[in-house]
């Protein structure tokens, strides 16, 4: 989506939400809940021409599983800082932090392979 | 009683001078078998042949390497891309960030580990030609009757040698691996500045090498001084080691060059061109290796510089430190081996 109608579209839904408060609290903060969801998810749609031209830098390479590694992981980083600031807007401030909790669990794990290939190579490197 | 000493020291001088011309006919012999396999081999030395295999190993290595700067450009890229979203990552960005940085780690390590092993390699075979010439010279030595000569010589060459072997083998490469994995961890932990500590391994290597090729060629002047054969290119090789190599390593080679070039002329005059032949296809194929690893990594931290990535840029520059370390390690080490090639040629001829 063009950043031209994205722009427009989470301002008119920014003042629905503004709207909608005065008269219904929670249908309000579903209102900005989904607007923003919306806007991470097409945020990081702006993003995948480059991740397309980084995966056909390393295709048919047998360390483009790096870079896929490299690009889940920032993916990662993106959509739970976005899920824990809505988290932190609704108020519920704990569950934000369990849940970047959560997002930096899967990042190690996701990470595990690359860290366990480098002390590899370090070990051998210097045996 | 005098005059039956006399017959009897007359008696075992004339037994001991044909000992000798037998022992030297012998030799001779030895030698001229040699000398025919010599010239049958260069008979069938083709430039080509040795280009096409100096290009072989070249390739081989080129294509190992290949696939890994396609990787490398692109974690470079991805890395500057997603810095600019660093804020928008919160708390997470800092996981980020040391996956970002292990993974041109990894790159790195796939691609200086066969350069390390060539140059390994090289450098153990180049003192391995050494170790094994000295039993050569020892003979020739003896076969002439300059029995004193062949002793010193035998034994201060493998000194030397064994030295330089010792010191390169189990102390210089490994404290280069060490400093490629300290790169690694400060590149991977930004956190953790290991780089004072790398500084200080990288000029302990550098002192470690000026040193010991100065025990090297100041064992050979003493060798040259005790034994007959005197020639000054031992002399000429503690002046540019001393005076070059401990504070820098890169100029030695310019201060070197009339001893490598007298060298080479002893190796040619006796040799041929088989024997320049030999000492390219020994030296090439590491320096080759060694300097397309370093163009790498100066590509890989110019691009990491204009995309403004600093952790990468820094291991990439690191990397490219440590291999001026090897570099200056094999450029002596085949200094070395010219030297003592030509000493030896030297002394062959001059018996």
């Amino acid at each position: 989506m063009d950043i031209l109608k994205l722009i427009p579209i989470s301002l008119l839904a920014c003042f629905a939400a503004m709207l909608t408060k005065k008269f219904n609290s929670e249908c309000g903060q579903l209102i900005s809940v989904i607007s923003g969801v919306s806007v991470c998810v097409f945020s990081v749609a702006i993003l995948s021409p480059v991740t397309q031209y980084v995966t056909f830098l390393t295709e048919s390479n047998d360390y483009s599983p790096l870079t896929s590694v490299l690009i889940k992981s920032a993916g990662i980083c993106l959509l739970c800082t976005s899920a824990c600031e809505i988290c932190k807007d609704l108020g519920e401030s704990s569950l934000s932090s369990k849940l970047e909790l959560a997002g930096k669990c899967t990042l190690i794990t996701m990470s595990l392979p690359v860290i366990k290939t480098v002390f590899d190579y370090a070990q051998k490197l210097i045996n | 009683m005098l005059r039956s000493l006399l017959i009897k020291y007359s008696f075992a001088a004339v037994i001991l001078q044909r000992l000798l011309s037998i022992t030297a006919y012998s030799q001779q012999s030895k030698l001229d078998q040699a000398m025919e396999k010599a010239e049958e081999i260069t008979s069938k030395l083709d430039i080509k042949l040795i280009a096409e295999s100096i290009t072989n190993s070249f390739s081989s290595y080129l294509e190992s390497v290949k696939g890994i700067f396609s990787v490398c450009v692109a974690c470079v890229l991805i890395s500057a891309i997603f810095s600019v979203l660093k804020n928008n990552f919160g708390k997470s960005g800092e996981i980020f960030e040391a996956v970002s940085g292990a993974v041109p780690v990894l790159c790195v390590f796939a691609v200086i580990i066969p350069c390390f092993d060539k140059v390994s390699q090289s450098i153990s075979g180049i003192c391995a030609y050494m170790t094994a010439s000295i039993p050569a010279l020892t003979t020739l030595l003896y076969a002439s009757g300059n029995t004193v000569t062949a002793s010193t010589s035998g034994i201060t060459t493998s000194i030397a040698v064994n030295i330089v072997q010792l010191i390169t083998a189990s102390v210089v490469i490994p404290i280069t691996k060490f400093c490629c994995t300290l790169s690694a961890v400060n590149s991977i932990c930004r956190k953790t500045n290991l780089s004072g500590i790398n500084s200080f391994f990288k000029s302990c290597a550098l002192w470690i090498i000026g040193l010991s090729f100065t025990i090297f060629t100041g064992i050979l002047s003493l060798q040259t001084a005790l034994a007959s054969g005197a020639d000054n290119l031992a002399l000429k090789g503690i002046k540019f080691t001393a005076a070059r190599l401990i504070p820098i390593a890169g100029s030695m080679v310019s201060e070197s060059m009339k001893t490598v070039i007298a060298s080479m002329g002893y190796v040619k005059s006796v040799t041929g061109i088989g024997g320049i032949v030999f000492i390219i296809y020994t030296l090439i194929p590491p320096i080759g290796v060694l300097f397309c690893t370093k163009l790498f990594m100066l590509i890989m931290s110019a691009l990491s510089k204009c995309v403004s990535s600093d952790g990468t840029s820094s291991l990439f520059d690191s990397i490219n430190s440590i291999l001026n370390i090897l570099g200056a390690l094999l450029i002596s080490s085949g200094i070395a081996f010219i030297i003592i090639l030509g000493i030896f040629t030297k002394i062959s001829v001059s018996l």
